[in-house]
């Protein structure tokens, strides 16, 4: 893991590259999909909010971007490969 | 001569005044998507932009930053100068064009002559709809409920309502973040002739000094001066000069669905590090014209005329064009042109700081395309070839596929993934204006 996405002093702000697969609970609703729960490290969070949510094109396959606040409210960026069918978990804020 | 957005198309007498436009512009947008997402950033300094070593420049700035001097455009060094506890943080182009056409589904909501003007900004022709200058401001604080609701409270738009597209973008600016203002129709002067010319929408610094030294100080200066004398200093543009210092603008809402017309596709790439070597500039136009050849094949364009574009390290820059006899989407004909024009004007004493390509001349692929007899089957062959590169590249994605030459090796021998896929280039910044949303998008820092 390595700090990339954010540079500055501010722990809080330190966001860490994860790139890693995880298992994620989603809910399927009215056209849309939202990530409820995941398990990384064998660890489970339940996600309290969703904030943002966008789509990038990979060829004609689509990657759906979350993100993600925790119950503990760390940050947490999910994306979802339609080609492979897997979840990624991107990036984090969660420090260690 | 004048800057961007002084496209205005104007003609004396007819000055708009019964139409009512929203200006929509979203507040330090890139660095209140990342707000938005990442709550814990709020209220603090943020910046959007490259690595410092990177030579980046600053995309957006959250108001906490802009507290300490910050603005876009500035390097990001000088951010981190004038404030060393800043936030930087690398940006999601994606995630910002998500966004921005969320935004104008809320906009068509109250109108369907909706004009995205930038991925942050969009103009909405009110007029003949349920709004009028009585209710206006109403509407403006329902359009930013609906995006309070949609996006949170992170996410904050300045309204500007006047009588035309000029004046509209004019008073936008006047109550950042989070306002509205209205100039309702008369009322231009009263609230602009004061104010410095810079401020007026459109003129660039060369304007500003030329109107300066010709003892032009406010727009009122500007809208009593004699026409005569602009003209003769300015041409043509001297005329729009005086309409716009008048408040007049006849310029059209253009409804995203018409589309803008493209008049050129390019693209631009500041080098990590200045280079002296003609062989490093020649594979980043290489993958320049690849980038701008796939988009016009995308969008279905021919261009005619090819330049190439240097900036050297002591900020100098160049840019020289040559027009071909035929029109052409491929990335041969591109780089063996921009390659001749790199050759014939670089200077060999002088380190590279920027490369880019540019196509003009623009039609669209059904209008015409003469082909040389004498070279269709070789043009067949290497169509097919394009046909089937592009074919993988829809299906895997830019990086799919891409020569040979453009491939780099890292220290550890594994290959780099060299070509940056148009629009997710390493840096967000100066890219996503929709205006011009697939004709330039410039990677790296200024």
């Amino acid at each position: 893991m390595y700090a990339d996405n954010f540079y500055g002093m501010d722990a809080d702000a330190m966001i860490q590259d994860i790139n890693e697969s995880i298992t994620v609970l989603i809910k399927f609703s009215g056209g849309h999909l939202d990530p409820l729960r995941f398990k990384w490290k064998n660890r489970v969070f339940d996600v309290d909010r969703v904030t943002g949510k966008w789509e990038e094109r990979e060829g004609q396959f689509k990657l759906h971007h979350f993100a993600v606040i925790t119950r503990e409210e760390d940050y947490y960026e999910l994306i979802y490969n339609t080609r492979t069918m897997d979840w990624l978990l991107s990036k984090t804020d969660l420090e260690g | 001569m004048l800057a961007r957005g002084a496209h205005h198309k104007l003609s004396p007498g007819k000055t708009g005044a019964h139409k009512l436009i929203f200006h929509i512009d979203m507040d330090a947008f890139f660095a209140s998507v990342e707000v938005m997402c990442r709550p814990k950033l709020k209220g603090k300094p943020v910046i959007v932009s490259g690595k410092p070593a990177a030579r980046s420049v600053v995309a957006a700035a959250s108001y906490a930053a802009r507290e300490y001097g910050i603005r876009s455009g500035m390097s990001t060094v000088e951010a981190f100068r004038r404030c060393p506890h800043v936030i930087a943080v690398s940006g999601s182009p994606g995630q910002y064009i998500y966004v921005s056409l969320e935004l104008l589904r809320i906009y068509k909501e109250h109108s369907t002559i909706v004009e995205p003007y930038s991925i942050d900004e969009a103009f909405v022709d009110m007029t003949g709809t349920e709004c009028t200058w009585e209710n206006c401001k109403d509407v403006a604080g329902e359009i930013k409920a609906k995006i309070r609701k949609r996006f949170g409270p992170n996410l904050t738009a300045s309204i500007g309502i006047g009588p035309n597209k000029l004046i509209a973008k004019m008073c936008g600016s006047m109550d950042k973040p989070d306002g509205v203002t209205v100039i309702r129709p008369g009322e231009f002067g009263g609230v602009f002739n004061g104010l410095a010319v810079s401020r007026m929408w459109g003129i660039g610094a060369k304007t500003e000094i030329a109107l300066n030294l010709m003892g032009v100080a406010t727009i009122g200066d500007l809208a009593n001066f004699p026409v005569a004398m602009l003209r003769r200093r300015f041409g043509i543009t001297g005329e729009v000069l005086h309409l716009m210092a008048c408040g007049q603008d006849d310029t059209p809402v253009t409804p995203y669905f018409e589309g803008m017309p493209v008049k050129s596709m390019g693209h631009e790439h500041t080098l990590p590090e200045d280079t002296w070597d003609i062989m490093e500039a020649e594979k980043v136009l290489l993958r320049l014209c690849d980038q701008v050849a796939r988009r016009m094949r995308k969008k279905q364009y021919l261009g005619n005329v090819i330049s190439m574009r240097l900036r050297f390290a002591d900020f100098d820059s160049i840019s020289r064009q040559r027009k071909i006899k035929y029109y052409t989407d491929e990335e041969r004909t591109l780089y063996k042109v921009a390659r001749g024009l790199l050759h014939q004007y670089w200077r060999p004493g002088q380190a590279i700081r920027l490369v880019g390509v540019n196509c003009t001349g623009l039609i669209k692929v059904r209008e015409w395309h003469q082909v040389d007899l004498f070279m269709q089957r070789e043009e067949d062959a290497y169509r097919k070839l394009l046909s089937a590169i592009d074919a993988i590249r829809d299906k895997f994605g830019e990086h799919a596929i891409t020569r040979a030459r453009l491939i780099t090796h890292d220290a550890s021998g594994d290959i780099d993934d060299v070509p940056l896929p148009p629009g997710l280039s390493s840096s967000p910044f100066d890219m996503l204006r929709y205006q011009d949303a697939d004709d330039h998008i410039h990677t790296g820092g200024k």
